[in-house]
């Protein structure tokens, strides 16, 4: 069922965005000059290049030919054309939406709080669990969701990557460009109605989570 | 545990800027003052390691806290001082309580629940410990800040603009309250303000500093009374700087004027032309010549009115330059003198400051 498949597919990608995301998002917190600016660049890249494109590159480094894909073969894993390959792609495109919200979360969180918790004894990582997070998780969530979202209605580059396998790395969004393909109008409408409908819902909740963060600044 | 010694040079450079200071302290509370930008906030930093200096060593008793010459350069976390910045940064998402135990981490949870109430007794905050920082007043603020900083037992307590955030109506009572801070807790306080008034009412030690030079530190009077340049002078306040000759040992020439000095000037310095300052409220209006010493005829510029004192500007017929004098309002009312009037200053001769 590709409403299954796509679910499983998007909440693998996003937990998997938010680690990746939050971790670059820490890491690039406050930080200034050209380097990290190109840093940030490529992590955004995917929010600009056409999924194809995205897609395309993905084939080329994760194909059975290449060094990464044939290393990965030895160990048994397979991403090309597999449903771990849509979740590949949609992490990629679903990892610059966690680290920017998250970044701007981290970056929100006064900088004197943190002065005061160093003079305080406490460690760096113990700071960011203990002040940082809880004061930024509502950002940082957001992020996730919208993260969620993304990789729920990821198209391009899984076609690419995934192919269109029914079962296997048929998301949703695919299942919607096959039935119209097919001419399959009523499968086409209904499916689209379940992605619009769990994407209104998504969006609603962001501007929950958003709305709390400005009413309590 | 007597407060610890606080010797500070520093040599340290943040943008364009050149920040200097040496200074040693053993009393109780410190203020370092001086105008917007002459680089308080960053000494202080510099001395809790939230920046670090390009050059110079900062020491804390027996203790290095930063020696850029031998690699020395501890985090804030080792170097066991209270810092408190200026709008307090109490974590807001945690209880009055939990903000205060937050730098006794090292100890066991019974010993830490132990030390968090004794200084919420102390602090008079024991009803607000299940409270957020956001449902208390600034004084409250103020005090809880000031908990979660002494917690720890730091040697020092580091305090940016303290009564910058707190309305007037506050202060007295909090300025009150800090002072009594160093004998209960056995810690120096180092403060930074550019509010004069405020240095003054709560340290008995000034630092002054201007565009990160140190120019001056010692016992506030010794600094308001007797500033070591001119340009101190003006920063402290001392807003009449006039070029003057040494005649004798207890007479100076004021161009047209003989004005009598009180300590007397060193003998060997005769006709030297020194430059001299005198403090606005050291110099007393008259209505008519009383015949006291250095009485000169003057002229009232101009008043500016701040309630309970007056600030007018004077100028003694063909002097210069005029004169800055403060006289409290009741005082001017009962003269009946406005802008425009003659009448008489008279220069306290102990206070004629010669700059060395």
């Amino acid at each position: 069922m590709p409403l299954l498949l796509s679910l499983r597919v998007a909440a693998l990608s996003a937990l998997l965005a938010a680690i990746g995301g939050i971790t670059l998002a820490s890491l690039l917190a406050h930080k200034q000059g050209l380097f990290w600016h190109l840093i940030d660049g490529i992590i955004n890249l995917p929010l600009v290049l056409p999924p194809t494109v995205l897609g395309y590159y993905l084939l080329i480094t994760l194909s059975q030919r290449s060094t990464l894909g044939s290393w990965l073969g030895n160990l048994g894993i397979h991403l090309t054309f597999t449903w771990g390959g849509a979740v590949v792609a949609a992490s990629i495109v679903a990892l610059p939406l966690v680290t920017q919200s998250a970044r701007a979360a981290i970056e929100s969180v006064p900088s004197e709080l943190l002065d005061v918790a160093r003079t305080l004894g406490r460690a760096p990582l113990a700071i960011f669990l203990t002040i940082t997070l809880p004061l930024a998780w509502r950002g940082v969530l957001a992020g996730i969701v919208l993260a969620f979202a993304r990789a729920l209605g990821e198209f391009g580059a899984t076609l690419m990557i995934a192919g269109n396998i029914p079962g296997q790395t048929q998301t949703l969004p695919i299942a919607i460009y096959d039935a119209v393909q097919a001419g399959e109008t009523d499968r086409a409408n209904q499916l689209s109605l379940l992605l619009t409908s769990a994407a209104i819902v998504l969006l609603v909740s962001i501007r929950l989570l958003t709305n709390r963060i400005s009413a309590r600044t | 545990m007597k407060p610890h010694k606080l010797a500070v040079t520093i040599d340290l450079m943040v943008e364009n800027f050149h920040l200097q200071a040496n200074f040693q302290a053993q009393d109780e509370i410190i203020a370092i003052f001086g105008p917007s930008g002459a680089g308080k906030s960053t000494i202080l930093r510099a001395i809790a390691g939230l920046i670090t200096p390009q050059q110079g060593i900062i020491r804390l008793g027996q203790r290095t806290l930063f020696d850029a010459q031998q690699n020395i350069n501890l985090p804030p976390q080792k170097r066991n001082l209270g810092y408190v910045p200026q709008n307090y940064a109490l974590f807001p998402h945690l209880s009055i309580a939990e903000n205060i135990a937050y730098g006794l981490l090292p100890h066991p949870r019974h010993a830490r629940h132990q030390r968090a109430h004794e200084l919420l007794e102390l602090m008079q905050l024991a009803d607000f410990a299940h409270r957020r920082p956001g449902e208390l007043s600034g004084g409250q603020q103020q005090r809880v800040a000031l908990a979660r900083a002494l917690a720890p037992n730091p040697a020092i307590l580091l305090m940016d603009e303290p009564l910058a955030a707190i309305e007037e109506s506050l202060r007295q009572k909090l300025r009150a309250e800090l002072r009594t801070i160093p004998q209960r807790f056995n810690v120096p306080i180092l403060l930074v303000t550019h509010n004069l008034s405020e240095a003054n009412s709560l340290a008995s030690q000034l630092v002054i500093l201007d565009q990160g030079k140190m120019c001056q530190a010692g016992p506030k009077d010794e600094i308001m009374q007797r500033p070591t340049s001119p340009a101190t002078a003006r920063i402290v306040g001392m807003n009449n700087i006039l070029s003057m000759r040494i005649l004798d040992t207890k007479t100076l020439q004021w161009d047209a004027y003989n004005l009598e000095v009180i300590p007397a000037p060193q003998a060997g310095q005769r006709n030297a032309t020194p430059e001299v300052g005198i403090r606005p409220e050291a110099i007393r209006l008259l209505k008519a010549d009383s015949g006291q010493e250095n009485t000169l005829p003057a002229r009232i510029l101009d008043d500016e009115d701040f309630g309970p004192e007056h600030r007018l500007s004077v100028r003694v017929p063909d002097q210069k330059p005029d004169l800055e004098i403060r006289i409290s309002t009741p005082k001017l009312a009962r003269l009946g003198l406005n802008p425009g009037d003659k009448a008489y200053i008279q220069i306290d001769p102990a206070s004629i400051h010669i700059f060395p």
